[in-house]
């Protein structure tokens, strides 16, 4: 169940508004039903200039591997590992496919309107990966105004330097934006050594456009263009250069029939092409193709009949030559509210692709409202489904050692869980909890075989189970609004077995950098122009072996954010400072990769609404 | 106050006393060490968590993990080991362990385990990927690969870090323009480093002055000293990154007083990089990948020792009985360790650290 959440958007719901452009919450949502979701607050989100895996660790209960400060971030969720989760780009999958993986670390903020995070099995909806959960972004939601353009500057420690810009505008026919950033970070924070400190030394840069436009033709049409280019360079520890560069350009064209019967094609054009060390370069191009039809049969029923096709064109120098792989999706949503509280759903997606089978992944949910009023919800959600993942490029291609007889990773999940809201007129309360118990298998391992080449093969089941509880309290007092989100995982994660291996001495193990637990909690008060954000995320002992022999400690990293704007007609700015790892701690969140003491962050908005 | 000066006078008098011992001709008394004899295990680590250790087997056949934490407060080592030699200063054993990610060579007393100094990169580069270590006198040398975004081009930029052994600093660095050292080893009081890029072991005095070039076969990697006091290096024969199964290098022996060639056995089955060797009476053994093989320097034959069940990283022959010692090729976890007499049965396992390169017998 996805909850709005934020002064802005609080806001927005209390007004009247005038009919512009409206965009639908990420386009499935109708179709998730009972999927536990998380909702970046708007406000928070404006605020932040971090890449998204620091800004995931703070504020989810999500665990996200960092290398170092901005290096690279994987996510693990529900116990997964870093290819189990899909990140989604106005509902396109932009995980490498190389590597079957998306790098936290490499999506800024600042690009994107809106940011979701979806637990649990999710590939019926949104196909590979989404085995943990999927990562929802959404580049452009048009506001209520007509037009905003604002610049944002930020300076902070180890030589920050962030500069961004947006324009957008709405009106009756078009609605558009555009923006730019550039960040720049030396990262010459202190690490502990043997005999005292050293600095660390792993610059980052980054650069990108953001750009969409939406033009609704008539009350029947609507085109859709999107574009985001995002250049990223990195030094690595040993001193090993990574350059990112990411094109992202699609077309959306929507043709309303009726109502709710409407047609959707989306178009795509991906290249993502990475340089490490110089010389060692990958492409891989990407032609994608989504094709929907939603039709509403009766009042209470609507299903949707689509496919997706990707055609790959792969230049990586270990390939040894190009190589192309065309992958066809075709997929069934349908949505019946049975009864006044009984809703059910059942998705159903089939992957077609040479030289291996993708598996059947049907998703059956159900959301059961105990409780319907005006001022509560109370909620029962079961889902029972399965997800896939399809074998990274490299797996199959990879030279020496690629694997063409890999086969997919599969998982079965089922979940269940309440979903309470109460509210009046001065709060709003609302309350998640979610019992999970999922497995997976023939998780793809690189080991080294007989000629002492590293081959990929499906060797690893794992069985996980937990709980995620979420409280979110609103309250607004005159002028005074005060909301306090707090968010928690359990997860137990075992290997049930790795299949190559005769001792047997994995079995049972808990799956490495796993943490039973993650917390995070954060209070954020506005009063006026001032504004207050407290935010305290705590990551449990987590193992870094297989072995289980080798464990590291836990830490709480607290944040504080004060904020303070002035406001004149339509003019607004904004300052705000940050004090990131307020309790200075010395932590480290994979082994050796430690993360900066306490650090400042300040900047200034301006925002011209009109 | 008066109590305080009458102590401190005790203690210089005391000091003063052991000053007088040393100036003596007897040897200074050896203090019986921790680990002073025994079997050091190296465990690389990692790359990405940089969490090398190092292992320890007693002659009792007990066994101690983590022994650098356990004799430095916890301390860890905090990168990949890529190396440890051991050296003399004066008669105390001393180790230098030189790691990568994080880059640095750690010093530390052999016997007690305890670290007295670590040279770091610093912001003049002074390591830069290091790989070895060797020592002349009191000069310890570090083979460094150099910028490892040239590393492997067509111009690396490797260079050999000078450590004064004496006061544990940093001296200088001498430049391998076009080189990407890898092993460094002394032999006949010279420096010998091996041009893994090329076909060359270039030769340096034991003030770091370049001598000669040695022409090799093709990527000449590890190096050893037998019992004659004569270089052994194993060449892996610029092997096709590619197709590198049953890759074949090259053993060379070469004399330190004359630095010639003297012998040469081609088909030697060895890795394609990083090779692993050892030495036992007149023989030399080789890993690639399950297998270990055995090279017998007197006739030159190649056979296979022992097809093992799992991949292996580490190989040591223990020097007082032929014992042969295998390490596990294993990042994600403990590496098992097999212990074979000279004729390949197995006597016992252990569980070590993460990825076991090396053994050090004392």
């Amino acid at each position: 169940m996805a909850y709005l959440l934020g002064f802005l958007a609080w806001q927005a719901k209390a007004q009247d508004s005038l009919e512009r452009i409206v965009i639908r919450a990420y386009p499935y949502e109708k179709y998730a039903v009972g999927a536990k979701i998380w909702q970046a607050d708007s406000v928070l989100l404006s605020q932040n200039t971090l890449p998204i895996s620091q800004w995931l660790s703070a504020y989810t209960p999500a665990y996200l591997k960092e290398y170092g400060n901005g290096l690279f971030g994987s996510i693990a969720l529900r116990g997964t590992g870093a290819g189990h989760t899909a990140i989604l780009w106005n509902g396109l999958n932009i995980n490498s496919a190389t590597l079957g993986e998306g790098d936290f670390a490499n999506i800024p903020t600042f690009a994107n309107a809106s940011v979701a995070l979806q637990m649990g099995n999710a590939a019926s909806l949104y196909g590979s990966e989404a085995i943990g959960g999927a990562l929802l972004l959404s580049s452009f939601e048009p506001s209520e105004l007509d037009t905003q353009i604002s610049f944002k500057q930020e300076i902070g420690s180890f030589g920050r330097n962030f500069w961004g810009a947006e324009v957008q505008k709405n009106t009756q026919k078009i609605a558009f934006k555009t923006n730019v950033y550039t960040f720049n970070l030396k990262n010459n924070y202190e690490i502990p050594s043997l005999t005292g400190n050293t600095q660390n030394n792993t610059p980052i840069n980054y650069l990108g456009i953001s750009q969409d436009a939406i033009w609704q033709i008539n009350n029947k049409h609507t085109i859709s263009l999107h574009h985001w280019y995002n250049s990223n360079h990195r030094t690595l520890e040993n001193g090993a250069t990574l350059l990112d560069n990411n094109l992202r350009l699609m077309l959306d064209w929507e043709h309303t029939f009726h109502s709710s019967n409407r047609i959707t094609a989306k178009f795509a054009y991906t290249n993502d092409f990475l340089r490490y060390n110089l010389d060692d370069t990958t492409q891989t191009r990407r032609l994608a193709m989504i094709l929907n039809y939603e039709k509403q049969l009766k009042n209470n029923f609507s299903v949707r009949l689509g496919s997706q096709t990707q055609y790959f064109l792969m230049n990586v120098d270990a390939y040894q030559e190009k190589k192309t792989e065309l992958r066809n999706e075709f997929f069934m949503f349908s949505q019946w509210q049975a009864t006044y509280r009984l809703a059910l759903h059942l998705n159903l997606r089939q992957g077609l692709v040479s030289g291996y089978t993708a598996p059947f992944t049907p998703a059956l949910g159900l959301v059961y409202s105990l409780q319907k009023t005006e001022n509560q919800l109370l909620k029962w959600k079961l889902q029972i489904s399965r997800a896939y993942r399809l074998p990274t490029l490299n797996s199959r291609y990879w030279q020496p050692g690629g694997n063409p007889n890999i086969q997919a990773e599969n998982s079965l999940s089922t979940e269940t869980g309440i979903i309470w809201e109460k509210k009046n007129q001065k709060s709003k309360l609302q309350a998640e909890a979610t019992f999970f118990v999922m497995q997976v298998e023939d998780w793809i391992l690189w080991q080294p075989t007989e000629g002492g080449v590293w081959s990929p093969e499906n060797l690893q089941n794992v069985f996980s189970k937990g709980a995620e509880l979420s409280v979110i309290y609103q309250l607004k007092i005159k002028d005074l609004l005060l909301n306090s989100f707090l968010h928690y995982t359990f997860s137990e994660s075992f290997i049930t077995t790795i299949k190559n291996d005769q001792t047997g001495r994995f079995e049972g193990k808990i799956l490495p950098y796993s943490p039973k637990n993650r917390a995070s909690f954060t209070l954020f008060a506005n009063y006026r122009q001032h504004s207050l954000s407290w935010n305290t995320h705590f990551t449990d002992t987590r193992f870094s072996d297989l072995a289980n022999q080798n464990k590291l400690k836990s830490f709480i990293i607290s944040n504080l954010s004060l904020s303070r704007s002035f406001k004149l007609q339509s003019h607004k700015l904004s300052i705000n400072l940050n004090i990131n790892n307020l309790m200075n701690k010395t932590y480290e969140n994979i082994q050796n990769q430690y993360m900066p003491k306490r650090n400042y962050q300040l900047s200034i908005q301006y925002i011209f609404n009109k | 106050m008066k109590k305080n000066k009458f102590s401190i006078f005790i203690f210089v008098l005391f000091l003063a006393s052991f000053v007088a011992c040393k100036k003596s001709d007897d040897p200074a008394p050896i203090i019986s060490g921790k680990y002073e004899k025994g079997v050091l295990v190296i465990n690389e680590g990692n790359f990405s968590e940089g969490n090398g250790s190092l292992s320890f087997l007693f002659p009792n056949d007990s066994l101690a993990n983590g022994i650098f934490e356990n004799e430095n407060g916890g301390l860890k080592i905090g990168g990949t080991i890529q190396s440890v030699n051991s050296y003399l200063s004066g008669t105390n054993k001393k180790l230098a362990v030189v790691t990568n990610r994080k880059d640095q060579v750690i010093l530390a007393d052999a016997d007690s385990l305890n670290f007295m100094a670590v040279v770091y990169p610093e912001a003049d580069k002074r390591l830069d990927n290091p790989v070895s270590f060797a020592a002349i006198g009191e000069k310890g040398f570090v083979s460094n690969w150099g910028d490892i975004n040239q590393a492997f081009g067509n111009y690396p930029k490797g260079f050999l870090t000078e450590i004064n052994l004496k006061n544990n600093t940093f001296s200088r660095k001498i430049a391998l323009d076009g080189v990407r050292p890898q092993d460094v080893i002394a032999a006949n009081n010279k420096l010998y480093v091996t041009v893994s890029n090329g076909s060359d072991i270039y030769v340096y005095d034991s003030n770091g002055n370049f001598l000669k070039n040695i022409p090799v076969e093709q990527s000449p990697d590890k190096m050893l000293i037998d019992k004659n006091g004569k270089i052994w290096v194993i060449c892996n024969n610029e092997p096709d990154y590619v197709n590198f199964t049953d890759n074949e290098g090259t053993l060379l022996r070469i004399n330190p007083e004359t630095d010639a060639v003297e012998q040469s056995i081609p088909n030697v089955p060895c890795g394609s990089y990083n090779s692993k060797i050892a030495y036992y009476n007149d023989k030399i053994y080789s890993l690639r990948d399950k297998k270990v093989f055995v090279i017998d320097t007197t006739n030159s034959s190649v056979n296979e020792l022992i097809s093992n069940d799992f991949s292996l990283y580490g190989i040591g022959v223990n020097p007082n009985n032929g014992d042969l010692y295998l390490g596990e090729y294993i990042f994600a976890s403990s590496s098992r360790v097999r212990q074979l007499s000279k004729e390949g049965d197995l006597i016992r396992e252990y569980l070590v650290g993460i990825g076991t390169n090396g053994f050090l017998f004392f």
